[in-house]
C-alpha cells in the first residue's frame, strides 16, 4: 500500500494555498505551485493585455513575458502589495512600453496620419470574442474599438475597474497613483466612451 | 446647491457622474447630484448612458484565453527553472558554466524535438565533447527529478508534448524574438 509522504501532502494542499503562499513555495523551485499560479492568472493577464493592446499575437508574447519575470523576479516578492496588483503592475508596465514603442514606430514612419493616440493595428481579432459576448456585435465591436482608442492613462484604469472590476485601491497599487487620480482618470475614461457610443445606448432608453 | 450657470453646473456634474455611480462620492455631494439629476433631463440621460456602458463593458471580461497559452507559459517557465537551477549547481566550477550553459540550451533544443529544430542534429554534438563532465551527472543537474518527477508536472510535459507532436515546425515564441531557434 503507497504511503503518502510529506511532499505528497504539501502538493495535495497547494491548491487550497494563497496566491501569494503558492509563490512563496515556488521560491524553492516548487513548479507546481507556480503551475497553479499560472492556471489562476492567465486569462485574467491575457484579458488584460488584448484588451489594453487589441492584438492577440502581441498579448501573447507579453502574457508569457509577464509570468517569466514573475518567476525571476519571484524573490523579489514583498508582501506590501498582493500577488494580484504585482502581476497586474507587471503586465501593464509591459503593455506600456509595447505600446509607446508602437506609437514611436508610428511617428517615425513615413506616410499621413490623421489620429494621434491610434496606432497602427492588425485587422481586430474578432476570434477571441464570443458571439454571444454582446447581444449587438456592432456595438460590441464599436465598443472595443473605442476602449482601445481612449488615451492611455484613461483606458487602463476603465479596463482594470470597468472591465475587470477591481476596486479603486487595486487600481491604484496597480497603476501607482493615489485613489483619486483613479477616480477621475476613470471619470474621464467613461465620459469619452459614453459620448462616443451614446448613439447605441439611445436606443435603450 | 445650484448655480445660475446651468450648463457649467452639469459640467460640474458631469464630472462626477461615474462617482456617483459607484458610491464613491461623500453623502452631502451624492445629495447634490441626485437633486440635481431629478430635474435635469440631460444630466439624467448621460447618467444612463455611463450605466449602460458599464454593463456592457462587464460583459467584455469574458475572454477565451486559448488553454495552450497557459501550456506553452508553464513549460517557458520550467525552462527557465531547469536553466537557472544547473546554473546555480555549476557556480561551484566556473569553468564548467559557460560550457553547461551551452549545453542546457542545446538539451532544451534536443527536449522540443526534432520537428521544431532540423539542426537538432549538428547542435547536440558538442554535448559528446563535455568529457570533462560525466554526462549522466550532467543531465541530472539539468533534469532534477523534483522537477520532472511530479505527477503533475509529468502530466503536463505529456499534455505538451502531445501539442508539440500535432504542431510541428511550431517555433516557441519568446518575448522580442518571434521565431527562437538557437
Ligand atoms: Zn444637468
Amino acid at each position: 500500500m503507497p504511503v503518502l509522504t510529506k511532499q505528497d501532502l504539501e502538493q495535495a494542499e497547494l491548491p487550497l494555498m494563497s496566491d501569494e503562499a503558492l509563490l512563496s513555495s515556488s521560491l524553492d523551485g516548487n513548479l507546481v505551485a507556480f503551475d497553479l499560479l499560472v492556471d489562476r492568472y492567465y486569462d485574467r493577464i491575457y484579458g488584460y493585455l488584448y484588451r489594453f493592446l487589441k492584438d492577440s499575437d502581441m498579448a501573447e508574447d507579453l502574457l508569457q513575458e509577464t509570468f517569466l519575470r514573475v518567476w525571476k523576479k519571484r524573490g523579489e516578492f514583498r508582501n506590501i502589495a498582493s500577488f494580484s496588483t504585482w502581476i497586474y503592475t507587471i503586465a501593464g508596465n509591459l503593455a506600456r512600453s509595447e505600446w509607446r514603442r508602437r506609437k514611436r514606430w508610428r511617428m517615425l514612419r513615413i506616410g499621413p496620419s490623421n489620429n494621434d493616440d491610434e496606432p497602427d493595428y492588425d485587422l481586430p481579432d474578432e476570434s477571441a470574442i464570443p458571439d454571444q459576448v454582446v447581444e449587438n456585435r456592432l456595438a460590441a465591436a464599436e465598443l472595443i474599438d473605442e476602449v482601445a482608442k481612449l488615451p492611455e492613462r484613461y483606458r487602463q484604469v476603465v479596463i482594470l475597474r470597468d472591465i475587470q472590476e477591481m476596486s479603486y485601491e487595486e487600481i491604484a497599487g496597480i497603476v501607482q497613483i493615489p485613489v483619486g487620480t483613479v477616480k477621475s482618470r476613470l471619470n474621464r475614461g467613461r465620459l469619452i466612451l459614453q459620448e462616443k457610443l451614446g448613439k447605441w445606448y439611445e436606443n435603450e432608453r | 446647491m445650484r448655480t445660475r450657470d446651468e450648463q457649467g453646473y452639469c459640467g460640474l456634474v458631469s464630472e462626477v457622474l461615474s462617482s456617483y455611480l459607484d458610491h464613491s462620492l461623500s453623502a452631502s455631494l451624492e445629495r447634490d447630484v441626485a437633486t440635481h439629476l431629478e430635474e435635469c433631463v440631460s444630466c439624467r440621460h448621460r447618467l444612463e448612458g455611463i450605466s449602460f456602458l458599464l454593463t456592457d463593458l462587464k460583459k467584455l471580461n469574458v475572454i477565451d484565453a486559448p488553454q495552450e497559452l497557459s501550456w506553452s507559459i508553464k513549460r517557458a517557465v520550467h525552462r527557465e527553472a531547469r536553466k537557472e537551477q544547473a546554473i546555480s549547481l555549476l557556480k561551484p566550477f566556473p569553468f564548467l558554466a559557460s560550457a553547461a550553459a551551452a549545453a542546457i540550451i542545446l538539451v532544451m533544443v534536443g527536449f522540443q524535438g526534432a520537428a521544431v529544430s532540423p539542426s537538432v542534429g549538428e547542435t547536440t554534438a558538442p554535448l559528446e565533447t563535455l568529457s570533462a563532465v560525466d554526462q549522466g551527472q550532467l543531465q541530472r543537474y539539468i533534469l532534477p527529478p523534483q522537477i520532472g518527477g511530479f505527477q503533475g508536472a509529468g502530466l503536463y510535459d505529456d499534455q505538451v508534448a502531445m501539442l508539440d507532436s500535432t504542431r510541428s515546425n511550431a517555433p516557441i515564441r519568446l518575448p522580442g524574438a518571434r521565431a527562437v531557434s538557437f
